[in-house]
């Protein structure tokens, strides 16, 4: 890890957040607290886990029920225009209004975030070029962009600020490998001097540009740790080899033995790829691998029990 | 800042001016003005032991923006204050397509015609107008326009980038009620134009004659209802919005046709500090205050559909 944790910018202390809906009141985040500098932070889960919700949070668009967040020692609470000021932020759900332009569509957020009309132009230009818009018919309006360019154009408003704190609800969802591989390297590029905060099913992408990673499980924070540390756990325990078919498919079955991994090998047989949670194979003949953070987030998952 | 009693003298003390000193250290605002609030409180010229360190030291740990951002500080307006204010109020223009206002302009030309050419044809005795009831087409029409304008700038609640927008530096009942503006401003002023239109060509009325009209005839129903509107919008969603202060509009309007006095159209003949103007502007205050919160509801409403 870099600097990251040695200068904290955004500290969370004990949040909470808790919905009542006709079937009584869920918890979607307890007890998280964590501390982000400059870098970039993965934050990573299952589906339902409160990555949304902390991420709402961290927005200020909704208010936690329990516990603080704190911007350079301010409460957000205590002024959360003030705070708004400071992040750039994509929702997980990101939607324009579909009759305006891109450049309009930026134009609107960009007086919403107190950005001059003279410089708003100029800005508009290069955060298109940045996330590789600046190529969009003018004329064209945002309810004929592809799902991909519609995420590219929710960064490009995240950027408009050049924020020092960066909020992104699975920014590579739904962008073809290409796209994704620019949206890393400009995420790894703008994490200097900006805390970047990103959730993500995908886990190569995690690998590629994490400085810290966050794993939310339930509500709760499961792991924080640099990548090195978040991988330590599965070293020993994931195990590669060819194995026969059938075997390969009682290993999909067995307790306690995660396949993240299986492409056919030859007639009858297949190279496996699996995740224990003990030290020793599940099968003679699989040798130990190194894990990657796939193998590493299974692993947690597998060490933290069935739910 | 002081300067008086200060051994030296303020000038010495400080020789760059505050605003290129703070364009020369690029901090944000807050950050900027605790500096300034460390140096003033500084006893003498030379600042103690450990001072400078400490404050370097501090400067160290808090982002320092990019070069966008440090433009931008200098440039722009930041939250709070009036000029803010009018900036936001103008940055909710662009929310309203051309088609809204063509739309709403052509709906009110319509209706001020069909008035016209009621009012005239009752003037030359061809038909009875108390056989309308008050209800003229353009008095019920322009509550209408308020009415699903209302919704129609609250459409981003369902299928738009509210979020964004709550994650910028202006607050969610700021946001509304400069939409709610927008849209009484445009309605009031067709309602002003149709007004001097039909009191020129079927009675010649003096200025305060056709005050009386615009407000009791047009703009307290227009107010109440663009309030109702506004209201449910934000509570329950924008076409919950639509149908409730349709349905409400339909019944007022109904009910004044069995009994006079009980509807909202009054006559323009009637004094405007009537009882019935009274009370829509009490309703109308209570409904803007309750907004206030509701707006506040559907971000949270918006965090636990997420959820």
């Amino acid at each position: 890890m870099r600097s990251a944790r040695s200068r904290s910018w955004l500290e969370l202390d004990g949040i909470g957040k808790g919905y009542a809906d006709p079937f009584g009141r869920r918890r979607a985040l307890r007890d998280v607290s964590f501390a982000l500098g400059p870098g970039v932070t993965v934050l990573v889960g299952p589906n339902g886990a409160g990555k949304t919700t902390l991420l709402r949070i961290l927005a200020a668009v909704v208010r936690p029920t329990a516990g603080r967040v704190s911007w350079c020692g301010r409460a957000v609470a205590a002024d959360p225009v003030a705070y708004r000021d400071l992040i750039g932020y994509l929702p997980q759900d990101f939607r324009s209004y579909p009759d305006l332009t891109p450049a309009a569509f930026l134009a609107y957020v960009s007086a919403l975030k107190g950005i001059p009309r003279e410089m708003a132009r100029a800005r508009t230009e290069e955060v298109l070029r940045l996330c590789g818009l600046s190529g969009l018919s003018p004329g064209g309006r945002c309810v004929a962009l592809s799902r991909g360019q519609l995420r590219l154009l929710g960064l490009a408003q995240a950027l408009l600020n050049d924020p020092p704190l960066l909020l992104l609800d699975e920014p590579t969802s739904g962008l073809d490998p290409e796209a994704r591989v620019r949206i890393m390297e400009l995420v790894r590029r703008l994490s200097a001097g900006k805390a970047v905060l990103f959730s993500t099913h995908v886990l190569a992408d995690a690998a590629q540009v994490a400085d810290w990673v966050l794993a939310l499980d339930e509500g709760r924070l499961a792991a924080s740790s640099d990548p090195d540390g978040f991988v330590a756990p599965a070293r020993g325990r994931v195990f590669g080899g060819v194995v026969e078919a059938a075997q390969a498919a009682a290993l999909r079955t067995a307790k306690g033995v995660a396949v993240v991994g299986q492409v056919p090998s030859g007639p009858g047989r297949c190279r496996v790829r699996v995740v224990v949670p003990g030290a020793a194979p599940p099968l003679p003949g699989l040798q130990p691998i190194p894990p990657d953070f796939e193998d590493a987030y299974v692993c947690r998952r597998l060490l933290a029990g069935p739910s | 800042m002081p300067k008086t009693g200060h051994p030296c003298g303020g000038r010495e003390r400080h020789p760059a001016p505050w605003p290129a000193m703070r364009e020369e250290l690029g901090l944000e605002g807050r950050d900027f003005d605790a500096v300034a609030a460390v140096l003033a409180a500084l006893p003498s010229c030379e600042p103690p032991p450990g001072a400078a360190e400490t404050t370097v030291e501090w400067l160290a740990s808090v982002p320092r923006p990019g070069a966008f951002r440090r433009r931008l500080l200098a440039a722009g307006p930041r939250p709070g204050g009036l000029w803010w204010t009018l900036a936001v109020l103008r940055s909710q223009t662009r929310v309203f397509s051309f088609g809204f206002w063509a739309a709403a302009a052509l709906v009110s030309l319509i209706a001020t015609l069909v008035t016209l050419y009621l009012r005239l044809a009752a003037l030359s005795g061809r038909i009875d107008l108390t056989a309308f009831g008050l209800a003229l087409p353009f008095g019920i029409i322009s509550p209408v326009i308020a009415a699903l304008g209302v919704s129609y700038a609250l459409r981003s609640l369902e299928n738009g980038p509210w979020e964004v927008e709550l994650s910028c530096p202006i607050t969610p009942a700021g946001m509304a009620m400069g939409r709610f503006v927008i849209v009484l401003a445009y309605v009031t002023g067709l309602s002003l134009v149709a007004a001097l239109v039909m009191g020129g060509r079927t009675q010649p009325l003096a200025g305060t004659e056709i005050l009386t009209a615009v407000v009791t005839t047009w703009l307290a129903p227009v107010l109440f209802l663009g309030a109702v509107s506004l209201y449910a919008s934000l509570r329950f969603s924008p076409l919950t919005g639509t149908v409730v202060s349709l349905g409400l509009w339909a019944a007022l309007l109904t009910a004044g046709h069995y009994r006079p006095g009980v509807g909202l159209v009054a006559d323009p003949g009637q004094a405007w500090l009537s009882v019935m103007p009274a009370a829509m502007l009490l309703a109308t205050v209570a409904l803007l205050l309750a907004a206030s919160r509701a707006a506040g509801q559907a971000a949270e409403r918006a965090g636990r559909a997420a959820a």
